[in-house]
């Protein structure tokens, strides 16, 4: 279960979340919509500790992480993947050193075994033959987006935070980790939180939705509910499926 | 790594989509002489874009090329008015500064973003920064636009005004006009031509207009 509880946080004079409360189950696959700005990255970071909340309460099952110190934030970024908006991938490494940031002291058969599985689950298996010789530079953007993604997977965290997983994929990648983000969360019981602009998606993948403006949730449903939604920003976001 | 025959007339928008990796950002990097392709010729009008024996791009047709970055790639060190001048500085030297300053505000009025001028590009939104990526390539008034993906990362709603904008900034440009996309919504909107790369080449995908 993940809980923030009346959370505000200001950057200088901005505020960016106002007062956010939400409650996300375990196991449920949740996203988070809303306008750039908006404080939806901003929430994804507080999770890990890479951001602090000025006031407010923030849960992750039975811990209340909002003034965990470093050492205490250690077992919750071993608990959350956060695949991050753009790749960050480390340039200077090549494919296999980036894979394996996260499981360096995993033995380096079992490595063997996991790396072209996860690479499968984000549609690049074809490249492991090559992890060794080459660097992140010479993969696509979108190519780059899936690799971080299977490099967030390798350690096998509890919760899965993506932020706009999607963004500059083609709709046949997009659709592939869509369907990952279910699979991982329904077999294997994960919690995932999704920042996304992907609206036809996400209504095929989520459990339930937040539209989140100006740092507070203003809409939340499932997807039924949420296409029922009366909410002007819900219904701005899903014109283009009316169309 | 793939070989594209292609043989486009304008002024219009093409729309070239296709798989991650597949190449559609080489393939516009290569037509907006941003790459130097390893083969092949890439032929504007009468006039080839890479001249033989020389490694740089034939400077007449550079500069009736304009590109528009995924990333924006705007200045961060500048406002955004000078984020328009410079690149019009080096282009138009010619040009006196008083009226270089009028046309860059005009533009950033054109955009809506008249209120920005003294602004760092940090300090604007995702859709602003775009909107300002899109002035500071058109103000230069290329004959070739190149545009990488202008609305991805964009939220549905800033996605839909970036795409309309263009639509009618475009509207008052003859130029011959490429835009790489994964959105389909928004490839509709911009044209009829949609182009899907492929492993085995380039393929017109819809062309309602010619139908």
């Amino acid at each position: 279960m993940i809980r923030f509880k009346d959370v505000k946080k200001s950057f200088g004079t901005k505020e960016v979340l106002r007062g956010m409360s939400v409650e996300i189950k375990t196991g449920e696959v949740f996203f988070v919509l809303g306008c750039s700005g908006t404080g939806k990255s901003v929430m994804l970071k507080h999770l890990v500790g890479l951001l602090e909340p000025d006031s407010g309460e923030i849960w992750v099952d039975d811990d209340e992480i909002s003034r965990f110190t470093e050492a205490q934030f250690e077992n919750i970024r071993k608990k959350c993947g956060l695949v991050f908006q753009l790749p960050a991938l480390v340039d200077s490494r090549n494919l296999y050193e980036n894979l394996t940031l996260g499981i360096r002291q995993m033995p380096f058969a079992q490595q063997q075994i996991v790396i072209p599985k996860a690479l499968q689950d984000v549609g690049m298996e074809k490249i492991f033959p090559e992890i060794f010789d080459r660097y992140p530079p010479s993969l696509s953007y979108g190519e780059q987006k899936r690799l971080a993604l299977a490099r967030t997977l390798l350690p096998d965290p509890e919760i899965l935070l993506y932020d706009e997983p999607t963004t500059g994929l083609d709709n046949k990648n997009a659709l592939l980790i869509h369907d990952l983000i279910k699979s991982i969360s329904k077999h294997r019981n994960k919690t995932s939180i999704v920042v996304s602009h992907d609206m036809r998606n996400a209504l095929a993948t989520a459990d339930r939705l937040a539209v989140v403006d100006a740092g507070r949730v203003i809409d939340l449903g499932t997807p039924d509910e949420i296409m029922a939604s009366k909410v002007e920003l819900t219904r701005s976001f899903l014109e283009d499926l009316r169309e | 790594m793939f070989n594209v025959d292609l043989d486009w007339k304008g002024p219009g928008i093409k729309v070239l989509m296709g798989e991650s990796g597949v190449g559609k950002s080489t393939l516009l990097k290569s037509l907006g002489g941003v790459w130097k392709p390893q083969s092949g010729k890439l032929i504007f009008g009468e006039e080839r874009l890479w001249l033989r024996g020389r490694f740089n791009q034939n400077p007449k047709l550079l500069a009736r090329m304009g590109f528009c970055f995924q990333n924006n790639a705007l200045f961060n060190s500048m406002t955004c008015l000078e984020n328009l001048c410079f690149p019009h500085r080096q282009r138009f030297a010619e040009v006196a500064e008083g009226k270089r300053l009028n046309l860059a505000m005009e533009w950033l009025e054109k955009v809506g973003l008249g209120h920005t001028r003294d602004l760092l590009p940090h300090e604007l939104s995702g859709g602003m920064q775009k909107r300002l990526s899109l002035a500071r390539t058109l103000i230069l008034q290329p004959d070739y636009l190149f545009f990488d993906d202008p609305t991805a990362g964009l939220d549905p709603i800033t996605s839909r005004q970036i795409a309309k904008l263009l639509i009618s900034l475009l509207d008052n440009h003859p130029a011959l006009s490429v835009i790489v996309t994964n959105d389909q919504d928004r490839a509709k909107e911009w044209s009829h031509e949609i182009y899907e790369l492929e492993n085995g080449g380039l393929h017109l995908k819809s062309s309602e207009a010619n139908s």
